[in-house]
């Protein structure tokens, strides 16, 4: 099991909006926002390969989310942490 | 209050994003009676690219566990994919425990004290033999500024031979060679903050968002909050950052200086130049001489009309006035950043010196937003080189071998006699192989760095590293690598949190790594094995230091009263902050955010009559220089037709010996031929096809990846992967100023493999 601490980037003025619609996603638990753009989380995924896709999901189907960046991630079994790619839309080169 | 592991996972991960998000933040209810709770974490730096971001290295039992972010650092406690996946290198199975003698062509597992015999033994024998002349030392940016001041102290003081050489050679000695030949001084005069605050940002020659990330998120951070942000990206290729782009000018490799120019010629043609900046602050050179006035620089401006340069760019004129017109607006700030699209170049120096005269000939420089700056590779090319002043030329801070007093005044502070140190630079980076290559460098000590994947024309390279008569000692955390793979002997190097020291990011902030675990198997310090080794050889009062700190303390006082001044920063200070940008010249001094600034450096004197003073040189003045147009080392033809580039991507770093230890990054490490689906279909090849590219040096095998990202005409391949080695094909021609290889342009034939 992967946790991973991360930072959400939503269009301007829309945390607050996006914090909402998120609540209801799997594994991801909103813990906070700057009140603006910017939403801190938890996600907890199976891998990180899995992870990684889910973060990829979300940036591609979400115009108000311009990107998801790691900011810790650990593994569940006492072993090594291990991180996803950050995605931003920005940043997709097959975008 | 005792909690599970998976909760105590939970609640720094939560902690770590909550952190990143600063102040202000609304903190969910679920955490916030709990956030906080995780301890045992130590301070540190990021041991990838010269962002220098801080992070936070968690500890358990001994060993690396997590990385977070530090939100008191200047990259708020952001991360990229490779920082957050480092624990991963801490503790991976290719982590070198034990020092290795090549034997009958094997190697074998031998003790410390056998392993260091026998390089002071071989050492002092070729020496003895052949003359100091005949040994050296190849260094690192990803050293720690303890470590490689340390070596060069050894081997220029003890040894007594300039063959000290490093890999900034490869990737930041034209941005040094611009930053000397405008300012008189090396290093960015802007900071980070300036992203914060400029309205027009202008990239050339970097893909920022997959070499600098968290830079290029900080970019993104004032454009989305200042709708009038104009991006500019000067690239060949389609890339991340270009899509981020207001503007993207695609144009012939090494044709930049030519729009470099144009825009120079527009700025002045439309009347956006700042008029008094240049009467106050601005000096005019053609070649090596300040020997030009303005009319002059308006002549030598008129062969570079946009038409002109468009044709001579295969862009559009239209684009380039636009690019001008934005850079330029009156109460506008612009900020320019680069790396290795213009350093690794011939004309590495002089595309540097046309990007400076933009801001100088505009006065967009000196003020919050308003600067250019070079974006660094590695994390201490900017500060651990410098500072030890560990190149062929070099003495510390600044400091040059040629320079009698120099040499004189160093002698004085290493209590040497009179005449130890030699006179004559030694070669740089690609002679120093050539040396290696023609027999007459016989033994040379390789810390921190991969040359045997990373040199230009390798495959020349490789073979002079395996000379029968050659001597080759590599310290490396991983084994093996492109480069132990060629040594006598490797030794086990630390890696990153197992020691301590400096590391210098792109924007003059020093940071202290600390310590937070101890080293891998048998690994030591490089600092502990260069005293070692300096012991053994008999220069022992050279390196009479029990730790880094004893290093850093005599560092200090060798940076006083030099343009790099920061005797300010003491061990403590850095133990205790998140880093200082130096000029910092004493404990009260805050730190400098912008260079040459009247009332922000310490070194403009508070009555200078202007708000700034480029003190760099003699008369105050930076130059504009008069640089043509100049094609590059090679030009395609009709036997090699395509240009050949290599450049990074977001998951992976330099040679990849960390980075393909990380489990979630290594299916990327497959370095693949980028091309134009025109030429795809000329050559009958798709997506997956083996292709074999050829130059007049070398060859390899890719996959072919055909792509709209790909100007026509044009192969991409990055750099990171050790079994298809992109610089098998790549150009040894060097920059005539920096000696730094063109690595970014060079000629090839692709055909079906």
């Amino acid at each position: 099991m992967i946790i991973a601490g991360v930072v959400i980037e939503t269009a301007p003025g829309w945390a607050a909006v996006v914090a909402e619609r998120l609540q209801g996603c799997e594994g991801l638990q909103i813990c906070g926002n700057d009140g603006n753009r910017r939403l801190a989380g938890v996600w907890e995924a199976a891998s990180s390969a899995e992870l990684e896709r889910l973060a990829r999901e979300l940036v591609g189907s979400q115009e108000d989310i311009l990107g998801v960046y790691p900011t810790l991630v650990a593994e569940d079994s006492g072993k090594l942490n291990m991180g996803p790619t950050p995605r931003s839309r920005q940043s997709d080169p097959g975008g | 209050m005792s909690i599970s592991r998976r909760r105590f996972l939970e609640l720094s991960a939560a902690a770590s994003a909550l952190a990143a998000l600063g102040k202000g933040v609304v903190v969910g209810d679920a955490f916030a009676a709990e956030v906080g709770g995780a301890t045992n974490w130590v301070k540190s730096v990021c041991r990838y690219c010269g962002t220098g971001c801080g992070v936070y290295v968690g500890v358990r039992d001994g060993k690396v566990f997590g990385v977070k972010g530090d939100q008191d650092n200047h990259n708020r406690g952001l991360l990229c994919v490779k920082s957050i996946t480092l624990p991963q290198v801490m503790n991976a199975p290719d982590r070198l425990l034990y020092p290795l003698v090549r034997k009958n062509g094997k190697f074998e597992r031998v003790s410390w004290d056998d392993a260091m015999t026998l390089i002071a033994a071989r050492f002092k024998e070729t020496i003895e033999k052949y003359g100091f002349d005949a040994v050296g030392f190849y260094g690192s940016g990803q050293a720690l500024t303890e470590e490689t001041y340390v070596a060069n102290k050894l081997f220029k003081a003890g040894i007594r031979t300039n063959n000290v050489e490093g890999n900034p050679r490869l990737c930041m000695a034209s941005a040094v060679g611009g930053y000397v030949t405008t300012f008189g001084k090396d290093e960015p005069m802007g900071c980070y903050e300036d992203i914060d605050h400029a309205d027009v940002f202008f990239l050339v020659g970097t893909n920022t968002a997959e070499a600098h990330p968290i830079i290029f998120q900080r970019m993104l951070k004032r454009k989305e909050d200042n709708k009038s942000v104009k991006v500019i990206v000067l690239d060949p290729r389609l890339t991340p950052t270009t899509r981020a782009a207001d503007l993207h000018i695609s144009f012939v490799p090494g044709t930049d200086l030519a729009i470099l120019n144009a825009m120079a010629y527009v700025l002045v043609k439309d009347g956006l130049v700042d008029e008094d900046f240049i009467k106050t602050h601005v000096a005019l050179g053609e070649g090596t001489d300040v020997n030009r006035d303005w009319e002059a620089y308006k002549t030598f401006l008129s062969q570079y009309t946009p038409d002109k340069a468009a044709a001579i760019a295969g862009c559009k004129p239209e684009d380039i006035v636009t690019a001008a017109h934005w850079f330029g607006a009156r109460g506008k700030t612009a900020m320019s950043m680069w790396t290795m699209g213009l350093n690794q170049r011939t004309r590495g120096v002089w595309a540097n010196n046309l990007v400076h005269n933009l801001h100088l000939i505009t006065g967009k420089i000196g003020v919050p937003g308003s600067t250019p700056f070079s974006l660094t590779g590695q994390p201490n090319a900017c500060g651990g080189v410098r500072d030890g002043g560990a190149l062929s030329h070099l003495l510390p801070y600044g400091r040059v071998i040629a320079n009698d007093k120099h040499r004189e005044e160093m002698e004085k502070l290493w209590g040497v006699p009179a005449g130890t140190l030699q006179p004559k630079p030694g070669p740089a980076t690609v002679d120093l192989f050539r040396a290696l290559e023609e027999g007459k460098l016989k033994a040379l000590y390789i810390m921190c760095t991969n040359p045997g994947q990373s040199l230009p024309n390798l495959d020349r390279y490789r073979k002079a590293m395996q000379r029968e008569d050659s001597f080759v000692v590599v310290t490396e955390a991983i084994h093996p690598t492109r480069t132990t793979e060629l040594a006598n002997v490797v030794l086990p190097a630390a890696l990153w949190a197992e020691k301590e020291g400096v590391y210098g990011c792109s924007e003059r902030r020093y940071q202290l790594l600390q310590k937070a675990v101890e080293p891998a198997g048998e690994a030591r310090p490089d600092l502990d094995i260069l005293c070692d080794f300096g012991r053994r050889l008999g220069h022992e009062k050279l390196v009479e230091f029990k730790n880094a700190d004893d290093v850093w303390a005599e560092l200090l006082p060798l940076a006083k009263g030099t343009p790099y001044d920061f005797t300010g920063m003491s061990r403590d200070r850095l133990r205790n902050s998140h880093g200082v940008l130096w000029p910092v010249p004493a404990a009260s001094h805050p730190g400098t955010k912008r260079r040459y600034v009247k009332g922000d450096d310490p070194l403009v004197p508070a009555d200078h009559p202007q708000r700034i003073k480029f003190y760099g040189r003699p008369d105050g003045r930076a130059v504009v220089w008069l640089r043509p147009q100049k094609p590059p080392e090679e030009v395609v033809d009709a036997e090699y037709p395509f240009y050949y580039t290599t450049g990074r991507v977001l998951q992976h770093w330099h040679t990849a010996t960390m980075t393909r230890n990380c489990k979630e990054l290594k299916s990327t490490v497959e370095a693949m031929a980028e091309m134009h689906a025109d030429d795809a279909s000329k050559l009958g090849v798709r997506t997956g096809d083996s292709v074999r590219i050829a130059s007049r040096r070398g060859q390899e095998v890719f996959r072919a990846k055909v792509t709209a990202n790909s100007r026509p005409g044009l192969v991409f391949v990055h750099m990171h992967d050790a079994d298809r080695m992109c610089n098998r094909v790549t150009i040894d021609a060097v920059d005539p100023i920096s000696k730094e290889p063109e690595f970014k342009i060079c000629a090839v034939k692709v055909s079906k493999a």
